[in-house]
């Protein structure tokens, strides 16, 4: 399950430490090549900073650690709980999904102010934006850890008439361990950046706040030294993390990635019907709870925006129809922009895979790159993306794909590793060339995996596009929540965020459904539990 | 629009701040003292230095006031947590104030911390921008939402906004130093001050000497503030305008302090300097000489209906309230 | 064998068992009405063709799979009320060891399960009999597959079973630890009363471990021959090849019945 776990010495040192240095190359390369734009800084420039300022940035990253920390361990807890409670009432399964799937697709422009009321001034926010950011991540796996398990184990657990709790107890949760250690070691970066971006909502001290600073105060080396010790930190955290799995559980059951519900029988309207029902009841759900939330928190109705609100604004009220033309637009071009962004950015990180499949002695040194791209925040690597390939569709697209490539990558590499041993062995014997083997034995093993990957990259890409036209091209929804912050335009932002949720969810539900479609006929195992 | 259940409220409020005091250690609270908090606008720096002197100097405790600073930033708008009542007073702006009052906020300027606009066209001395007509055919980088500000600019002086290409940029002077853009719309006191002091010269066109007259830096207070917490208001308005005295008439103090108050928000000298001494000309004016710190009339405020008018938000000069300074400085 | 008897075995009483799959079109009769008996305290064989159902109808004795029709009787009681007794035990084709637990962790938990008190002598005793002294804290990855249906024995005989139904629990160990395993183990069940159902594709293990063979047809499972192994077949070798070539009989019976059936269907 993990990736930077089990160094094998000296191969792989020397090839990190390769990877290592061509980083530092490249870097210098490209830190030479845009030289007087103010937009990066080189390596001796940013390690001059880091020796002149280190007692400041030692300050700050201890703040937005800790933080970072405690939004981990809530959010995690968070995904245990909630994975513990359609474990053992499975019938929640779809409506505590949701929940968690729309609360995760909330964007930080919404739930950044929100909770900076509900807390005050203190690190309230910063952890719980951490938290937020890697519930989701840690949530998905685990639901599918719980069931990753051979059927034998269960009827064991049954032949001595034991029931749910003593298969929870004494499968269920240890079997689910990788799958848990997979979760948490993507949550690791995710929860660091979470804390730093946590902190624009108004905090006083951390790496995010200088940040901020850095970038108004044009100051390049400080910009880029904060990203790399964002980035060093993200990547020990990933690689400890392996670390630890590998500890506590080295013993790894069959990896299991699909949704696997059973599959729905009867005709098919109604099944139909069946699913409409269950929709509409999570969607009344989510509402209610929209509404109950902001009432037991009493906030106020100037920027806390009740269902009744945004119905009146959307549909009843004089001028509802311009309201849903600005809204519309700015989803259109939203979409045109992330949907090649995704595809783009899940193709990267399988093809990536693949290849690394076809030759894995690039693995030491792709790696550590890849993780370093997906640890550096976003808000320093934008303009430089934007730079390079301007503020057309290119720029945010590769902006999309950056944040969505790492997931994907990541879950292929797993499933590539689940192609059965003996099929390859068997290739081998007949001198099969590695494309083929590629194509007819890992292809198929990996691509539930993938899809596993593609339905948790979907919130992803989406915050990503938001943060990309709030950042670079200042079209799209993005841009037009980020407007709020000057027109106190509530109603739109929280239309605006509406149509993001339920996007999210139609989008990772549709990616579900082609799931379901392309497996049944490649892994048809995968989905039967 | 905004009622709701003051008790409920603080109830839940002190729980949430009960578990994070047990989590991260709270401060004492002084019986006899009033505690406030006033929400600013951005991360801690001199901008806000008038507030720290008149923390540090005791002119709040003096009136019986403890005022805690709460920072602002890109995520952290200032209104909410004035409509909430977390913050007695938040510092905005005048169109940022007119709009939240148009989507129901029911807010009142009590003063005014800028009196001169802050915003200006920065542009490299190569290609410069000395007046809005030098806009036409350039490239400008802004945030988007900024947009009614450059087309109420274009507006008052004749220029055709459709000549001009925006090009949307993060609040950032890379993008000008890179030669992306042939200019910024920025605050005058804070992305030139950073190419001044990396040593790149810049030409700073103040949008206020063209027309665009808006108050910056507004102290706001709800409705319900000012008819219930007059005292607090007053005490608190007085101590910004004493803090605001000291500081002009020190500025070096003033950015000593700011520097030694905030050592981790990643300060330095030379950048905090030049702010406080841009802002100085934009805080204090012939007017406030004569009338005192925050000071406005009727003719500044009809000037700037007219503005707000433009930018597309129509108010009544019944949005400034100067009763509070009046008693400040009465 | 001063292990503390349970109360023996009870018999085993199928009535018109019958077990079917999906419906409609994708129907499937892995087992037809069949009606056995298995004697208590008794080793009884069932070998087949592949997919004849044997196995189907191991996991209804187990109550695992519940009957599509028919009753299931153990000493008169349902499988359900034997379990919440801890009276059975399976070992499965592969070993299904929990990878996490050691070897002593695996068989201790058996006990656990089955509600009886932590005893870690009778563990380390039922480790000691099954030949994996000193395997104690091994992890199943650190065994081969002969040693790991060892410890699933074990695991199955730490709680002294009333009934012990064995599935093919030696079908993936090859032909030399099979024998073995043959040799060494049976006394551990033998002396102790336990009713016994072992499904297997090997006659000859058929043969040597068990008081009788029953031999099913392809599917849907019919009876094609039901042969007693006297005890005196245990130490008489042309015995025991002349009774091997019996099982084989009906079992090749059996196979070309169904056969012939398919090619009448087809015809």
């Amino acid at each position: 399950m993990t990736l930077l776990a089990q160094p094998r010495w000296p191969g792989a040192v020397g090839r990190s430490l390769g990877s290592v240095a061509l980083v530092l190359v490249l870097w210098h390369l490209m830190a030479l090549s845009v030289a007087g734009s103010y937009m990066l800084a080189g390596p001796v420039a940013v390690g001059q900073y880091l020796a002149e300022n280190h007692v400041l940035i030692g300050r700050a990253l201890w703040v937005t650690v800790q933080n970072a920390g405690w939004g981990f361990l809530a959010g995690n807890l968070a995904a245990i709980v909630l994975a513990l409670i359609v474990a053992l009432v499975p019938q929640s399964r779809m409506l505590v999904s949701a929940v968690a799937l729309v609360v995760f697709c909330l964007p930080l422009v919404a739930t950044g102010p929100v909770l900076r009321v509900l807390y005050g001034p203190g690190p309230g926010p910063q952890i719980t934006l951490a938290a937020l950011s890697v519930y989701f991540t840690t949530f998905i796996p685990l639901l599918v850890g719980l069931r990753a398990a051979p059927g034998n184990w269960f009827d064991m657990i049954r032949l001595y008439g034991r029931g749910t709790w003593s298969a929870f107890v004494h499968v269920r949760i240890m079997a689910a361990m990788p799958y848990l250690m997979a979760g948490l070691q993507v949550a690791a970066p995710a929860a660091f950046l979470g804390a730093m971006v946590g902190e624009f909502t108004g905090a006083e001290r951390g790496l995010g706040v200088l940040t901020l600073r850095a970038m108004r105060g044009l100051d390049v080396e400080a910009t880029w030294a904060i990203a790399l010790v964002a980035a060093s930190v993200s990547m020990l955290a990933y690689g400890a993390i392996g670390l630890l799995a590998d500890r506590i559980s080295p013993a790894r059951p069959e990896i299991l990635l699909a949704t696997g519900t059973t599959p729905p029988r009867g005709p098919l309207a109604l099944r139909a019907l069946r699913g409409l029902t269950l929709v509409l009841a999570t969607g009344a759900v989510l509402v209610g709870l929209w509404w109950l939330a902001m009432e037991v928190f009493a906030l106020s109705r100037f920027f806390a925006k009740r269902p009744d609100d945004i119905w009146r604004y959307l549909v009843t009220a004089a001028n509802a129809e311009a309201h849903r033309a600005t809204l519309w637009a700015a989803s259109q071009a939203t979409l045109v922009q992330v949907v090649p962004g995704y595809l783009a950015g899940l193709g990267f990180g399988a093809g990536l895979a693949l290849l690394l499949a076809l030759a894995p002695v690039l693995a030491g040194a792709v790696l550590p790159l890849a993780i370093a791209l997906r640890s550096v925040p976003i808000v320093a690597t934008a303009p430089l993306i934007v730079l390079a390939l301007g503020r057309g569709p290119v720029g945010t697209i590769t902006i999309v794909a950056v944040m969505t490539f790492f997931p994907a990558l990541v879950a292929c590499i797993h499933g590539l590793r689940q192609a059965p041993g003996q099929a390859l062995d068997l290739m081998r014997l007949y001198a099969t060339n590695p494309l083929a083997r590629l194509w007819h034995a890992q292809l198929p093993a990996m691509l539930p995996a993938f899809f596993a990957a593609a339905r948790l990259s979907v919130p992803a890409a989406i915050l990503a596009v938001t943060v990309a036209e709030w950042l670079a091209t200042g079209r799209g929804l993005g841009a037009l929540m980020a407007m709020t912050a000057s027109t106190s335009d509530y109603n739109l932002l929280w239309s605006a965020i509406l149509v993001v949720a339920c996007g999210s969810a139609l989008g990772y539900g549709l990616v579900g459904l082609v799931e379901r479609a392309v497996l049944a006929r490649v892994a048809p195992e995968q989905l039967r539990r | 629009m905004t009622q709701f259940d003051l008790s409920r409220r603080h109830l839940l409020g002190m729980g949430l701040g009960g578990i994070s005091a047990m989590a991260f250690g709270a401060r004492g609270l002084h019986a006899q003292t009033t505690q406030v908090a006033l929400q600013l606008s951005w991360l801690h720096s001199v901008q806000f230095a008038g507030s720290y002197i008149a923390d540090e100097r005791g002119f709040w405790a003096d009136r019986g006031l403890s005022v805690r600073l709460d920072a602002g930033g890109p995520n952290a708008p200032v209104e909410p947590p004035v409509v909430s009542g977390t913050a007695l007073v938040g510092i905005s702006a005048a169109d940022y104030t007119a709009a939240a009052v148009q989507q129901g906020a029911p807010f009142r300027i009590i003063g005014v911390a800028m009196q001169n606009n802050p915003f200006a066209i920065a542009s490299l001395p190569a290609n410069p921008v000395n007046e809005p007509k030098d806009l036409e055919g350039k490239r400008i980088g802004m945030p988007l939402a900024n947009m009614p500000v450059l087309r109420t600019l274009c507006t008052l002086n004749g220029v055709d906004i459709e000549r001009i290409e925006v090009i949307p940029t993060q609040y950032d002077a890379a993008p000008l130093v890179a030669g992306e853009v042939d200019c910024l719309l920025c605050w005058s006191t804070d992305l030139p001050v950073a190419m001044f002091v990396r040593g790149i010269e810049s030409v700073t066109m103040l949008m206020a000497d063209f027309g665009y007259t808006l108050h910056s830096q507004t102290y706001i207070a709800t409705d319900d503030s000012l008819a219930g917490r007059r005292a607090d208001l007053v005490a608190l308005m007085a101590g910004e305008v004493q803090g605001w005295e000291a500081y002009r008439a020190d500025l070096d103090a003033a950015t000593d302090l700011t520097l030694a108050r905030f050592p981790d928000a990643g300060l330095d000298r030379p950048t905090q300097i030049e702010q406080a001494r841009r802002q100085v000309p934009l805080m204090f004016s012939d007017l406030t000489d004569a009338n005192g710190f925050g000071w406005w009339t009727d003719d500044t405020v009809a000037q700037n209906i007219e503005t707000l008018a433009l930018l597309g938000m129509p108010v009544e000069a019944a949005l400034w309230d100067r009763s509070i300074l009046e008693e400040v400085h009465g | 064998m001063a292990e503390t008897m349970n109360a023996p075995g009870p018999e085993i009483v199928c009535e018109n068992l019958a077990k079917r799959f999906g419906h409609g079109p994708t129907l499937v009769e892995a087992v037809a009405p069949l009606s056995l008996r298995f004697a208590a305290g008794r080793m009884t064989a069932l070998v087949g063709p592949s997919g004849c159902g044997k196995s189907t109808l191991l996991r209804m004795v187990a109550g695992l799979d519940s009957p599509s029709d028919g009753t299931i009787l153990l000493g008169g009681a349902t499988p359900e009320a034997l379990q919440r007794e801890g009276a059975m035990a399976m070992a499965f084709q592969d070993a299904s060891l929990l990878p996490w637990r050691s070897v002593r962790g695996n068989i201790a938990l058996a006990r656990k399960l089955a509600r009886l008190p932590a005893d870690p002598q009778a563990v380390a005793r039922m480790i000691d009999r099954v030949g994996l002294a000193g395997f104690e804290d091994a992890r199943p990855a650190e065994l081969s597959g002969g040693m790991r249906q060892r410890v699933a024995i074990a695991r199955c005989l730490v709680t002294n079973p009333r009934v012990l139904l064995l599935d093919e629990p030696f079908g993936a160990v090859d032909e030399l630890t099979r024998a073995r395993l043959n040799a060494e183990l049976p006394p551990l069940w033998q002396a102790t009363g336990t009713t016994c159902l072992m499904v297997t594709h090997s006659v000859p293990e058929a043969v040597a471990l068990a008081d009788r063979v029953v031999v099913l047809s392809s599917r849907p499972a019919q009876v094609a021959g039901d042969i007693a192994i006297p005890a005196e077949a245990r130490s008489d070798k042309a015995a025991r090849l002349a009774l091997v070539e019996q099982v084989s009989a009906a079992l090749a019976q059996g196979w070309d019945e169904a056969g012939s059936a398919e090619r009448l269907a087809a015809q």
